[in-house]
């Protein structure tokens, strides 16, 4: 069902969610747009391309404690009972939440994430414009794809939104209101119609690419820039690599990043990625080629957040559309 | 095992030790549960506050085993362990040695270093199985007499008649006094011995260069990259591939290894 509702109809709306969960949206900071838990539904922004964090840190938390532990035993650190909502998800960092369910539950299960994923509602918000780095359409989908969240919100015009129930747990929170009809649907694709993407890439045709080019002299330019300090790993939607910590009776997973000098490194002091350039070459085939060859999708979804935030600007768009242009056998 | 979840090691304690070189422990450890694992497989052992690291199991049944090379933190940190202390195990992963033996075959364990470690395991299931395999050759190289581990196993096992394997020891360089024994790297006294294709595999776990080395020597001898079989030992964390770490291309090692034949570690991108 599809309900248009006017700007304060559509804060009510949030905040009757808020009765059941925490809510998280996104919010002006002092540094940046994030999203963050409000509790306070006027603070919420509209008008963002994206926030600087995404919505992976509320299922994977930086800093996650798994366990407790002292001279004798063992203890599993309680599962959260705290279910949390997210306003204002893009399509691309609910489809890169998808995207990671399936690695976190590749045979074995990844109970602290599921925990929160099944739990969860998410509230996506389609966009009206593209950012300079977005390149979502790349992937097959799109800036107003709701399959990957469980209510979609549509901003129809100044005060006129559009909401819809998608999943199941979606449609039973929507209230009710006035019904939307074909003129708004239209509307709302008219809207995607217009939006202007400057980037697009054939990723099919980059992925059979990455078969032929893992030696290629390419990935040396191409990395010449990367200092290796992880930005683009952190504030990516899908990037879930971890390592593990025991401070102070607690055993933590904390991120970590492909990018980092000893994140491979053997203990003899053998290092099988050396330098960025394996390291970065790394990256552009985990998101590119290797995650496509495990579970059917690639793991980028476009968002554009590493290229934005990197203090080098090195830019994964370029690098892996550049592939195509490697001409040597 | 129990489908374990969110990284819960389960709760342990150290029942035996035993120094093998001056740098190798071997730890007998008995855990809350039973664990039951094959040749090959490997677990992640945790010294609380130090952390977790991935071992080999270097026996076949009973209570874990597993010898170590203290190298860095957490290694540093099992060394330090005393009888009776508190460690955690998580468990079996990875595939076996024994998906790779189809048949009655005559088999050749080659070993390095602390890549001893899990053809002992192999070694062991050998002997429990002895009439389903055939002739069985083990040789084991290190550095010098001192770094050789498992030497009263492996003393016993060659006066053991109805074992019927031979055993096959080397050190790098010719030792001062009273060596008896081959001298030369593993790879070279491969080549001596003659290995013999037919119907027979070879397992080679030590430090990569004498893998590759003894793959070389092989691959002259006529034997194909199906019948030489070796370990991947890429830096770990989650064993369960998730946490991102040890993958060589699509192949995440704690997952779809770590053992592999020389075939597929040929196909792999050069990326090790
Ligand atoms: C499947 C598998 C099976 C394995 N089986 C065995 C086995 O049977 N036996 C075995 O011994 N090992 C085995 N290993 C290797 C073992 O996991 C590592 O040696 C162990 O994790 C090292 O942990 P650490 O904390 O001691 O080293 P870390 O402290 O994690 O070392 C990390 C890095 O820091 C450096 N470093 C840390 N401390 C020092 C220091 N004091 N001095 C110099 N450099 C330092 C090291 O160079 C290394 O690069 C296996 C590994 C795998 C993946
Ligand atoms: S690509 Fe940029 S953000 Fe990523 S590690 Fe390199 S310098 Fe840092
Ligand atoms: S790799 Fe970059 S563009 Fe792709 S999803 Fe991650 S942050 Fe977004
Ligand atoms: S050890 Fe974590 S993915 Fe293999």
């Amino acid at each position: 069902m599809k309900i248009i509702v006017d700007k304060k109809g559509l804060l009510k709306f949030i905040d009757s969610i808020r009765k059941k969960y925490r809510l998280i949206a996104p919010v002006q900071k002092d540094e940046g747009l994030f999203f963050d838990a409000v509790s306070n539904t006027s603070k919420i922004v509209f008008d963002y391309i994206n926030p600087k964090n995404t919505a992976k840190e509320f299922f994977f938390p930086i800093k996650d404690p798994i366990l407790r532990y002292d001279s004798d035993s063992i203890e599993e650190v309680k599962k959260s009972k705290e279910n949390i909502a997210i306003f204002g998800i893009r399509p691309c960092d609910a489809r890169a939440l998808s995207v990671m369910d399936k690695v976190f539950n590749w045979d074995t299960k990844d109970g602290l994430y599921d925990n929160r994923r099944k739990n969860a509602l998410l509230i996506g918000f389609g966009c009206n414009k593209a950012g300079d780095h977005c390149f979502c359409t790349s992937f097959g989908y799109g800036p107003h794809e709701s399959k990957d969240v469980d209510v979609m919100v549509y901003q129809l015009g100044k005060d006129e939104f559009m909401v819809l129930g998608v999943s199941k747990r979606g449609v039973g929170c929507v209230v009710s209101g006035k019904k939307a009809s074909p003129v708004h649907e239209s509307r709302r694709k008219e809207l995607e119609k217009g939006i202007v993407f400057k980037k697009k890439m054939d990723v099919d045709k980059v992925y059979k690419k990455l078969d032929t080019v893992f030696d290629s002299d390419y990935w040396t330019g191409a990395s010449f820039h990367c200092i290796g300090c992880g930005t683009c790993t952190f504030l990516c939607p899908s990037c879930h690599c971890f390592c593990m910590s025991d401070e102070r009776n607690i055993r933590y997973r904390i991120w970590d990043s492909c990018q980092f000098a000893c994140f491979t490194k053997h203990t003899s002091g053998h290092n099988p990625r050396p330098t960025q350039r394996e390291r970065y070459r790394q990256r552009v085939y985990h998101k590119f080629s290797y995650y496509k060859k495990n579970f059917g999708e690639h793991l980028c979804v476009g968002c554009g957040r590493c290229t934005l935030h990197c203090p080098m600007k090195v830019d994964i768009f370029s690098i892996a559309n550049g592939t195509l242009d490697i001409n040597e056998k | 095992m129990k489908n374990r979840e969110d990284y819960i090691p389960i709760p342990a304690k150290v029942v035996a030790l035993r120094d093998e070189t001056l740098d190798v422990l071997t730890l007998q450890i008995k855990p809350d549960e039973k664990v039951t694992f094959r040749p090959g497989q490997f677990f992640l052992l945790s010294v609380f506050n130090a952390g977790e690291s991935a071992f080999a199991f270097s026996n076949d049944s009973g209570d874990i085993e597993c010898s170590v090379k203290c190298c860095g933190l957490n290694t540093q940190a099992i060394h330090r362990l005393a009888i009776g202390d508190f460690v955690g195990v998580r468990g079996p992963y990875g595939n076996s040695f024994l998906d790779f033996i189809k048949g009655k075959k005559d088999i050749y364990l080659v070993a390095g270093g602390i890549g001893t470690a899990p053809i002992r395991s192999l070694l062991q299931h050998i002997l429990a199985n002895r009439n389903k395999f055939g002739k069985v050759t083990l040789l084991m190289g290190a550095r010098t007499p001192a770094d050789l581990p498992y030497m009263d196993e492996l003393m016993a096992l060659r006066k053991n008649k109805k074992a019927k394997v031979d055993v096959i020891l080397t050190v790098d360089t010719q030792p001062e006094e009273g060596w008896k024994e081959n001298v030369g790297f593993v790879p070279v006294i491969l080549d001596k011995i003659k290995p013999k294709t037919k119907n027979s595999l070879v397992f080679v776990c030590g430090p990569p260069i004498m893998i590759k080395f003894c793959a070389d020597t092989l691959s002259k001898k006529g034997f194909k990259g199906d019948q030489i079989i070796s370990t991947l030992e890429n830096r770990m964390q989650c064993g369960i591939g998730k946490c991102g770490r040890c993958n060589i291309g699509p192949v995440y090692v704690c997952k779809c290894g770590p053992v592999f034949t020389y075939d597929d570690i040929k196909k792999m991108p050069k990326d090790m």
